[in-house]
């Protein structure tokens, strides 16, 4: 416990210590969302402050944490722990909770300035918010360490973490609400986490008092969103966790490759599901 | 004495290559080990499955009396390494760095001592970036007391250093054996291994081809002790071949001035030296012997130099 604590503690310093790291983690969130109050005439609502956290948490899980894992595992970081009467899990599990509080302060960071430049409304249920953030987190990060584990530089980390993030943005349900996308982007929104995410984080966001007509909110009406969360977030945390590299130079076998599949499958088997549901 | 480690017959391949073909050793206790070859000859493996970082084929490997294979987290415990290709965060101090590794041991060692003992005290506080190599190296060494262990491996650990900065390492490394620490060294540097080490393995192509003192090692060389000489008038290479014992005479290598005669019996080659200068009243501005060395032994039986 004292190892895991010392660590996490490290790694949080010297993240903010690191220029790049602080302008990605803090910068570029803060940008996003004075770009959606731009968009959407001055203000943030629910929806949007929902898109905006969902923005942060990808970023952090597939650019952030990647990056950093994989630029010291090149440098030999990792390869010195390796030497140390140290869990992997442990070391994994640092990692992924020291990103996930730099993502929650630029998340709370981000709701505080909605509230004061935009007046958007204070969540109305601001644990509940906590827990699904933690949630969307959790299958996002899981995403990220398989990321860090498939790719060999920083510069793949960029070109595969892109690869998730953009279509996730454009027809995933997180740049634009899933239900303005055409018929056929909605069928692809299901298999991608991100619309999931903005939906739980939307439906604890939203105040009951303020709405036209009453609908179910909450995490109560978020149950289908935390399965596929969940599902997700664990199955990639299994997939990372089993193709974990100390070394740059340690070859992944073929056969470890197939985790990274056990990685898609959790998000193929929530697509489909929510297709039988009818979700679109 | 007791050895610390044992090393049998250890094997490791690589796809169709075998980069380790039955290496055994054993080191004892308060003993330097040093483990020199050519690239590629199969020194990094070797220490890299003795260490863990890689999963031998075949063979044992027993430290302080424990299987290293079956109780790898308590062996982590009981050794310290130096390894290239490691660094730490760029914006990490010294004393972040020994705090977090301590961190990770159950009896680690002072963090404040360690940085007074290798010299880090004004360093200690600045980031791993602004460190010099020398202080780098020392911080690495640092590193690996942190647990107190009773076995080091250090790998190449003066690599690209200054003289000053090898020289206060040397210092650092002997204080380990005086601690009656087991220390498993490679290096480049033949000089090094014949100063600190006790006993030398020589490794080729994946398997141990000589073991010994350096002392052992050198009487095995079939190469013969050399007199270097310099004159002011040219000497005639035909006659000192003509010299007593004398079975080989050359001019130096390099361009430099002189001849090297290659001699079984240095003493009477030398009487019949001198003799020949005064009959041709030359005069003799430098004379030295060079005995054979380590490098003469590495080059004889590997047919490469240490940094080919």
């Amino acid at each position: 416990m004292h190892g895991f604590l010392t660590h996490l503690l490290t790694t949080l310093r010297l993240n903010h210590r690191n220029k790049q790291a602080l302008v990605f983690g803090y910068g570029v969130p803060i940008i996003s969302l004075f770009a959606f109050g731009s968009i959407f005439g001055k203000t943030v609502d629910a929806l949007e402050l929902a898109q905006v956290l969902t923005i942060t948490a990808l970023g952090g899980a597939c650019f952030g944490m990647p990056v950093s894992i994989v630029s010291d595992r090149e440098r030999g970081v990792w390869r010195r722990y390796r030497l140390a009467p140290v869990s992997t899990v442990t070391l994994i599990a640092s990692v992924m909770i020291t990103r996930f509080l730099i993502m929650l302060s630029s998340a709370l960071l981000q709701i505080a300035l909605a509230r004061l430049i935009f007046k958007t409304e204070w969540p109305a249920s601001p644990l509940q918010l906590l827990a699904a953030f933690t949630l969307v987190s959790f299958a996002f990060l899981g995403m990220g360490l398989v990321i860090a584990m498939v790719a060999r530089t920083a510069s793949a980390v960029q070109a595969i973490g892109q690869m998730i993030f953009l279509p996730m943005i454009i027809v995933g349900g997180v740049g634009i609400d899933w239900r303005m996308l055409p018929l056929w982007a909605k069928h692809v929104s299901v298999f991608l986490p991100g619309r999931y995410a903005v939906e739980i984080m939307r439906l604890c966001i939203l105040d009951p008092s303020k709405l036209t007509r009453p609908v179910p909110i909450g995490l109560s009406a978020a149950s289908f969103e935390i399965f596929a969360l969940g599902l997700i977030g664990a199955s990639a945390c299994l997939a990372g966790a089993k193709l974990f590299r100390w070394d740059s130079e340690q070859k992944t076998r073929g056969w470890a490759l197939l985790w990274g599949f056990i990685a898609l499958l959790g998000w193929l088997a929530v697509g489909i599901i929510a297709e039988y549901r009818k979700m679109v | 004495m007791p050895s610390q480690v044992i090393v049998r017959d250890l094997i490791k391949s690589y796809g169709a290559l075998q980069a380790v073909r039955g290496v055994s050793f054993e080191i004892a206790r308060g003993e330097i080990f040093g483990m020199l070859g050519p690239n590629g000859a199969g020194k990094t493996t070797t220490l890299e499955c003795v260490i863990g970082l890689r999963d031998p084929d075949g063979g044992s490997i027993e430290i302080s009396g424990l299987d290293a294979r079956r109780n790898r987290r308590e062996v982590k415990e009981r050794i310290g390494a130096q390894l290239q290709n490691t660094a730490l965060q760029d914006k990490i101090t010294p004393r972040e760095a020994l705090k977090l590794f301590a961190s990770f041991y159950r009896k680690p060692a002072d963090v404040p001592t360690l940085l007074n003992r290798f010299s880090l005290n004004e360093k200690a506080d600045a980031y791993f970036d602004s460190l010099s190599g020398g202080q780098r190296q020392r911080l690495g060494l640092a590193l690996a007391l942190i647990n107190e262990p009773e076995f080091l491996l250090l790998d190449e650990p003066t690599a690209g250093l200054d003289p000053q900065s090898r020289r206060e390492l040397h210092d650092a490394i002997k204080a380990m054996r005086s601690d009656g620490r087991s220390v498993l060294l490679t290096t480049h540097y033949i000089e090094e291994a014949e100063l600190l080490c006790d006993r030398i393995a020589i490794i080729d192509q994946g398997k141990i081809i000589a073991l010994g003192t350096p002392a052992e090692l050198i009487s095995k060389a079939k190469a013969l002790p050399r007199i270097v000489v310099n004159t002011v008038c040219p000497l005639n290479l035909e006659r000192l071949r003509g010299l007593h014992g004398v079975v080989e005479a050359i001019e130096n290598a390099n361009g430099s001035r002189g001849s090297q005669i290659s001699t079984r019996k240095v003493g009477e080659t030398i009487i019949d030296l001198v003799k020949m200068l005064e009959a041709e009243k030359n005069e003799l501005l430098d004379l030295h012997i060079k005995q054979p060395s380590l490098e003469d032994v590495f080059i004889e039986l590997t047919g490469r130099r240490l940094r080919d």
